[in-house]
């Protein structure tokens, strides 16, 4: 089963964000902000796909990205940013540290569920 | 009244509002949580359904009206996919309050410890106004603020460039 990592400080976020990759029958781990989903990603957690937020505390999406992309076992895992930073500036922050999509949220299920499907083929 | 008692006064104002913005966004939480709930449990109620079709794919029982049921099913899954998104304008909602209580709370620390007439606080007023307007999170956002209190230096970009730049809600782009 294609275990994804969804990465946000907001609970009702990380909650639709589950029900959404659930309904399709995704595996779902979760993590409230970037520090927690390095820990786990540093513990071996072998995931298919990260689907994260930008601002958080302790570590944001962006810095979260980049330590990501550093680590030798996640170098080839798509990273999905979903946020609601619309700005181009930050789009080319992302991705210059690596990110492979961005989504601006209020996201729609059919669109990231096509978008997921697309990336983890 | 002198202007430092007034400071005070506008100080204790500006704090009892970001404390009532804090409570209401409390008081909600609950009731958005049933909420999300609620979505996941008619998510997962639709998925059982589904699988309860096609475990039970037997002409004599369903096959009258298979139709309407797949057709029931894939209405009621738009209607959950569209309480999905419409729940996420709350995590927004959220965000925005707590980037305008950073700011009266800044606004609040400046007017309790600061005399009015020191030059030096223009430049404290300005960094605040700019943060708050880069933490903002849409461009409506931002041209409210730019028009309800203005950059000092003018305008530098205008709308319809910064509209633009932005990318609109739900689009998605793959690098």
């Amino acid at each position: 089963m294609t275990r994804i990592l969804a990465v946000d400080d907001s609970p009702s976020m990380r909650q639709m964000v589950g029900v959404t990759l659930k309904s399709a029958g995704y595996e779902v781990l979760e993590a409230c902000d970037g520090q927690e989903a390095l820990n786990l990603a540093k513990g071996q957690a072998a995931v298919d796909l990260v689907i994260t937020d930008v601002n958080m505390p302790n570590m944001d999406g962006i810095t979260l990205v980049r330590e990501l992309r550093a680590l030798p076992h996640y170098r080839g895992v798509p990273l999905l940013v979903l946020t609601t930073e619309a700005s181009a500036e930050k789009k080319m922050e992302g991705k210059a540290a690596g990110a492979t999509g961005w989504v601006v949220k209020p996201f729609s299920p059919d669109r990231l569920l096509a978008t997921i499907a697309r990336i983890v083929a | 009244m002198e202007k430092t008692g007034q400071s005070t006064e506008a100080a204790q104002a500006v704090a009892a509002s970001v404390a009532q913005i804090e409570l209401a966004v409390r008081e909600v939480q609950p009731s958005v949580e049933a909420l999300g709930l609620l979505i996941d449990q008619l998510s997962s109620g639709l998925g059982a359904l589904r699988t309860a079709r096609r475990r039970n794919d037997n002409p004599d029982v369903v096959a009258v009206f298979p139709d309407e049921f797949d057709r029931a099913v894939d209405k009621l899954q738009k209607q959950v996919n569209g309480s999905i998104m419409h729940l996420q304008f709350y995590d927004r909602l959220v965000q925005h309050l707590k980037h305008v209580q950073d700011y009266l709370s800044g606004t609040a620390g400046e007017l309790a410890s600061h005399s009015m007439c020191d030059p030096a606080d223009a430049e404290v007023w300005n960094s605040m106004r700019e943060r708050l307007r880069t933490r903002l999170i849409s461009q409506a956002q931002r041209q409210l603020l730019d028009a309800m209190l203005p950059p000092p230096e003018g305008f530098n970009v205008n709308s319809e460039q910064a509209r633009a730049e932005c990318a609109t809600q739900g689009s998605v782009e793959l690098f």
